[in-house]
Parts: C-alpha cells; sequence; structure tokens
C-alpha cells in the first residue's frame, strides 16, 4: 500500500514536470540583441544562426526568419527610405530570381518607416520587411511552404512587433 | 510525418534547383539601379554641376569639440563641477567683455535646464556642423534615445562656437527638446552662409511679413502672360484610377525639366505619364534626354516640338526678400500664378518663404525679370519654408539643346526607366487542399461562406489548424476589416467571445474554437483552430 502510494506521487511529480517543462517551452519568450537591433521570440523559434543578424528556424514547420541590418553612410540618416526602397528592393530581387513579386505594403509606424514586401514562387512564400532608423536598415525575411505561411505569419508578426533598432554613437 | 514531407520537398526543391529565399546584405546597393540606367543616357547631354554642391559640410574639428561638451553636459558630474568644466572650453573676447559675460551667463543657464529638466542620454544620433562665418560656427548635436523628466523625447544641443586662435571655444549653448525633432533638425542644420545669425531666431527673423515686397497686378500678369506657355504639369495615372500630380517647365520646345524625385515617384506609382499644359493640350512623355540624380533634375522629351523654353536668370544676385512667382495648377484645375519671397542662397539651394504642396515639385520659381532662378523640390512641403535648387547650371545644356533639331535630340526610351521602376505585381497562385469533410466542418464557423464575399487565395488545412486568405483589394490606408463584420458578428450571435483586439489581429473563443481574424498585406487571413 505505502509502495502504491510512492508510486503514485512520483508518478504525480513527473507529469507535473512534464508539463512545467512543455509549458515552459512553449510560453517562454527569449531575448536576442547585438549592437544593432533587439528582437523577442517564443520558443517555438529556435535560433540556428547569430553570425550575421540572427537566423531563426520554427521548430514544427522548419520555416526561416531571418534578421539582419545593413548600416548605411551617415549622410543616409535623414534620407526617408522611400527615397531609396526601389534601389533595395531591386537588389534583393536580383538575389531571389526565382520568387516573384505579389503583394506590397506600406507598413511603417509611430516608430519605424518600413516597407513590406511579399513574394512567392512555385511552393513556399517569402515576406521580406525593411526597417529604417537613422542610418540603419533592418531586412527581415521568412520564408515558409506556402501551406504554413499564413500559420506561421502570427508568430512572425509577434517578431516583427518586438523590434528595436539600436542607432547612435556613445557619448562618454 | 509531416516534418518529414517537408524535408523531402526541401531536398526535391535544391534538386530542382528552386532556392530558399536569401538575402546577402551586404549586396544591397542603394544606387544600382538608378546609376545602371543614367550611365546609359548620351554623355553630350551631361548636365555640368561643377559650381554646385548642396552637401552638408562638416567639419571634423567642430565635430570633436561638439562631442566633448556634449560629454560634459551629459556627465554624472555636479553641475557646480559642469560649470567649472564648461568655463575652460568659453569664448573669451579680447574686445568685448559683455559679450564674455553674456556666454558666461548662458552657459550657466544651460547647465541648469539640462539639470532641471532631467535630461539623460547615453548615445548622439547625428551632428550637424555649419561654418557660417570665417572663424564661426554651430553644432546641432541630435542626441538618441533621450530621457526628459523620465519621459523619451527628443533633445538637440546646439553650440555656438568661436575661433580663438586656432581653436574653437564656446560662445554660446542652448538646447530644444520635443516630440519629434526631425524636421525641425532638418530645417536649423540647412546651410546659412549669409553671416546672419542661423537657427531657429533666423528663420523667424526671415518669416516677418514686412520683409515682404508688395506685388502689383501688372507685374503678375505680366510674368504670368510671358510665361504659360513655358510650365506643365505631369500627371502620373495610377491602377486604381487615382492620379498623382507634379511640376515642369520647358527647357526649350519638346523638351521639360522636372525633379528625378518626381519622375521617380510617378514611374514607381504610374502606369501612364502625361504632361499637359494650360491651353489644355497634352503631351506623352517619350523618354529621358538628361538625368542628375544627385542633385535632382531630369530632363524629358515629350512628343510633340511644342511649347516654349524658358529664359534663365542668375541665382546669386537674388536678395533677401525678392519676390519669386510660381504658375502652377492645384491638381488639374487650371493654372496660376503665386508668389512669395526669397530667404537665401547656400551652396545652389534656395530657401524660400513660399507654401508648396506636392503637385508644385518640379515647377519653375521665376524672378521679378519672369526668368527662373530655381526648380522646386519636395524637401519640406506645406510650410512657409520650402526649398528650391538653382537651375543656373541648365543654361549650358539649353544652348546645347536649343542648336539641335527636336527630331535629333536622342533619348532613352520611358520604358527602359519604367521596367525598372514600375512596380507591377505577379498574379498570385491559388491554392487549397481543404477536403469537402473538413470544409463542411469549419464553414458553419461564422457561416464563412454566406458572411464572406471575398476572394480566397489560399485554403489549407494543416495540424487541425485551418487557414483562410482572402484578397482584399482594397487601399493600405483603408482598414478592412468591415469586409468580414458580417463574420465578426455572427461569430458572436453564435455565442463566441472576443477575447482580444488590436489593428491587425482579433480573436473570437468558444469552448470549441478559437478564431483568429488578421488584416495583413491587404489580405484578411482567418485561422481557425480547436480550442
Amino acid at each position: 500500500m505505502k509502495k502504491m502510494k510512492y508510486l503514485l506521487i512520483i508518478m504525480v511529480i513527473s507529469l507535473l514536470a512534464v508539463f512545467g517543462i512543455s509549458y515552459s517551452l512553449n510560453g517562454k519568450e527569449k531575448e536576442f540583441s547585438n549592437n544593432d537591433f533587439k528582437i523577442k521570440y517564443d520558443s517555438t523559434w529556435k535560433a540556428v544562426d547569430k553570425k550575421q543578424g540572427i537566423k531563426l528556424k520554427h521548430r514544427k514547420t522548419d520555416s526561416v526568419l531571418n534578421i539582419q541590418c545593413k548600416i548605411l553612410e551617415s549622410n543616409y540618416i535623414d534620407t526617408k527610405l522611400s527615397d531609396i526602397i526601389s534601389d533595395i528592393v531591386y537588389s534583393i530581387e536580383m538575389q531571389n530570381t526565382d520568387y516573384k513579386l505579389i503583394n506590397k505594403l506600406n507598413s511603417s509606424n509611430d516608430e519605424y518607416e518600413s516597407y513590406s514586401y511579399l513574394y512567392e514562387n512555385n511552393d513556399s512564400q517569402a515576406l521580406v520587411t525593411i526597417y529604417k532608423k537613422d542610418n540603419k536598415l533592418v531586412i527581415v525575411y521568412y520564408n515558409a511552404q506556402s501551406e504554413y505561411f499564413d500559420i506561421v505569419l502570427d508568430s512572425v508578426d509577434n517578431i516583427l512587433s518586438s523590434i528595436e533598432i539600436i542607432t547612435g554613437e556613445l557619448i562618454n | 510525418m509531416k516534418k518529414i514531407i517537408f524535408m523531402l520537398a526541401l531536398t526535391i526543391m535544391s534538386i530542382n534547383g528552386v532556392k530558399a529565399f536569401d538575402i546577402d546584405v551586404n549586396k544591397i546597393e542603394l544606387n544600382s539601379r538608378t546609376s545602371n540606367l543614367t550611365s546609359k543616357l548620351n554623355k553630350t547631354y551631361n548636365i555640368d554641376i561643377e559650381d554646385f554642391d548642396n552637401r552638408i559640410v562638416s567639419d571634423p574639428k567642430v565635430e570633436e569639440f561638439s562631442k566633448k561638451l556634449t560629454n560634459i553636459s551629459l556627465s554624472k558630474n555636479s553641475i557646480q563641477k559642469k560649470k567649472e568644466q564648461m568655463t575652460d572650453y568659453l569664448y573669451i573676447s579680447s574686445d568685448n567683455g559683455f559679450d564674455t559675460l553674456n556666454g558666461s551667463l548662458f552657459m550657466q543657464m544651460y547647465i541648469e535646464q539640462l539639470e532641471k529638466e532631467k535630461i539623460e542620454a547615453t548615445k548622439i544620433k547625428d551632428i550637424k556642423t555649419v561654418n557660417f562665418k570665417e572663424n564661426e560656427a554651430m553644432s546641432f548635436v541630435y542626441l538618441a534615445d533621450a530621457m526628459v523628466n523620465g519621459k523619451k523625447q527628443d533633445v538637440i544641443l546646439v553650440y555656438w562656437l568661436k575661433l580663438q586662435g586656432e581653436e574653437y571655444r564656446l560662445y554660446y549653448p542652448w538646447l530644444k527638446t520635443g516630440d519629434s525633432l526631425n524636421e525641425y533638425f532638418k530645417k536649423v542644420t540647412d546651410n546659412e552662409d549669409k553671416g546672419i545669425v542661423i537657427g531657429e531666431s533666423y528663420n523667424q527673423l526671415s518669416l516677418n511679413s514686412e520683409d515682404k515686397i508688395s506685388v502689383s497686378t501688372e507685374q503678375l500678369s505680366h510674368i504670368y502672360s510671358d510665361n504659360k506657355d513655358s510650365v506643365v504639369q505631369i500627371t502620373g495615372m495610377k491602377g486604381n484610377g487615382s492620379n498623382s500630380y507634379g511640376s515642369g517647365f520647358f527647357i526649350r520646345e519638346g523638351v521639360i525639366v522636372t525633379t528625378w524625385s518626381l519622375f521617380m515617384q510617378l514611374l514607381s506609382e504610374s502606369n501612364y505619364i502625361y504632361a499637359n499644359d494650360c491651353n489644355g493640350d497634352s503631351y506623352e512623355i517619350l523618354g529621358v534626354i538628361a538625368a542628375q540624380t544627385d542633385y535632382d533634375v531630369v530632363i524629358l522629351k515629350i512628343d510633340q516640338n511644342a511649347g516654349k523654353g524658358v529664359s534663365f536668370g542668375t541665382t546669386t544676385e537674388l536678395k533677401l526678400g525678392d519676390n519669386l512667382f510660381m504658375i502652377n495648377s492645384k491638381n488639374n484645375s487650371g493654372f496660376s500664378i503665386n508668389y512669395g519671397s526669397f530667404i537665401s542662397l547656400n551652396k545652389g539651394r534656395l530657401k524660400n518663404m513660399f507654401l508648396l504642396n506636392s503637385s508644385d515639385v518640379g515647377g519653375a520659381l521665376f524672378n521679378s525679370d519672369g526668368k527662373v532662378v530655381g526648380i522646386n523640390v519636395s524637401d519640406q512641403l506645406m510650410s512657409e519654408l520650402s526649398y528650391a535648387n538653382s537651375t543656373d547650371y541648365l543654361k549650358k545644356l539649353q544652348k546645347i539643346l536649343n542648336k539641335q533639331d527636336y527630331k535629333k535630340i536622342t533619348y532613352t526610351l520611358l520604358e527602359a526607366f519604367k521596367q525598372n521602376y514600375y512596380v507591377s505585381f505577379n498574379e498570385e497562385k491559388t491554392y487549397n487542399n481543404i477536403t469537402n469533410d473538413i470544409w463542411n466542418e469549419y464553414k458553419k464557423i461564422g457561416n464563412i461562406e454566406e458572411n464572406i464575399k471575398l476572394n480566397l487565395v489560399k485554403g489549407i488545412y494543416n495540424d487541425g489548424i485551418l487557414s483562410l486568405r482572402y484578397k482584399t483589394n482594397v487601399n493600405e490606408t483603408i482598414d478592412s476589416y468591415y469586409l468580414v463584420s458580417n463574420y465578426a458578428e455572427e461569430l458572436i450571435k453564435s455565442g463566441y467571445k472576443m477575447t482580444y483586439e488590436d489593428n491587425y489581429k482579433k480573436i473570437y473563443k468558444n469552448n470549441d474554437y478559437k478564431v483568429v481574424i488578421k488584416n495583413n498585406l491587404n489580405y484578411i487571413i482567418i485561422l481557425i483552430m480547436e480550442n
């Protein structure tokens, strides 16, 4: 009887531990920051490369989210993104000739000027969002199979809304 | 299993040579498309700009000194210590003790204001310096992510500096705080080389209406009748039926001038561009003769040897308060003449007291003799102050063009530019993997078929989640939720409760299902999943 009681307690503890781990895996928010930007992402994503910005892989669907920064010359600090976006997108499209543009959106908000472009090839889609603050361009691209794209998009949107671009020269 | 299938698909994709989307940011060039196109233009029509440079020049010595002053200003030292440190860098006038005393008082007020408003910052966003006399300079230090009284605000520290021997010294410091000082920073840092007090006080002085010279009706009528045949309105017709407008003028018959930035904007937004004059005649734009993108000008050939070339005046002869005139058409509503006044000229850039709107960009500014001295640029619209680029450098090109027969003026076809700038969208592939059984189960939720009358482009069922992507085809500035309002009402009627709402997403739940409605990229995306 005593043995059964111990077994029951062990089972309850094990169950709690398993649920606890899975809860913390799903719910825990991680943060990545470098000299250029900060982002937050949930544990459905795994950081697979942090050499140039960060590359995240969606654990369940293998969708990829890449965030990189390009530092422009200082004379671009006051330049509006709308004045240079055409050339930026041209350079991006030249690197991805398999993908066709299907949608474009001015996604600027109070904080940053930004534009989003949606591309498609045979069975995958890519969403490119370009932000500008001072002389930094932060380029985010999310690439997923068409069948997963919209399902994961909500999580991508959360990451996009957490972006903080770090600019400025240290005073001291 | 699904993951294995996806990995397999990826492998097949790579075998078939379909690449994953990837960007090398180091390969992004900011003028690749433009320079590629402009390099192909006929060199005969090169625009000579040797005396024209509107870049703001930073003096490294001034910048370094400004950083030093900023370090002291924002250090954690006591007020007294800061004042002592700052005093070491004050300008001491050898012949005007009052000047020195004033500088010291201003410095003390500045330090006290920093302290009183609890201004904190650890980074500088930008520094612009202006040398406006042989021995004086202004420096504008824009702080990054500054805090004022514990709240995030923009802060600009301004130092008026004077040379003492070989070194710069602080003459007056002051600061400005505000919610968004971007425009202010741009405005105050634009060069002034007239030796007049620059910055905010100068702008206020210049805006004094007493400076304006009155204009007679005869003068307006004279300038209008002499030049009405030399100006055009340029219209870009967009795919959705709306139009965007700008201005231009004839450099000779059959050839018009406008700004490169307007031309680019019209190319990217419009599928057809044309010019029309005050007589109601319309002209097709055939192509580009010359362009100088750094100085925002483009020369275009039209389909007829029509119009009348302007006469150019000399910008450097303008004086503060001189009247300037513009013949313009506000959004295709007939041409009229307006006037404003000249404030300053710096390195080919005219600063004027002239209210411009977007349809005035590219238009000519005439002096009191009816000669063109500037071309309106878009740097500051809907404000009492505006800017124009000097047109002095176009005189040489005008002579070259005037010598040639209209038919022999070569140009690069507009089509070549259009292909590169006009954003045309490809047809999105429709995809639907939802089986009848699944659809019959889910379509009941909110009575989808009845309540959503949009074009479904992606219908997917995966891992217990149904995803529907509908194309909205409405302007991006319009909130497209209203297109699914019936659907949302139906959910509420059938017992769902809204548990989350922001500008881009709404979530409804009942005991069995969770419905997410997203408004994204001109789509309405609906996700339905079991709770």
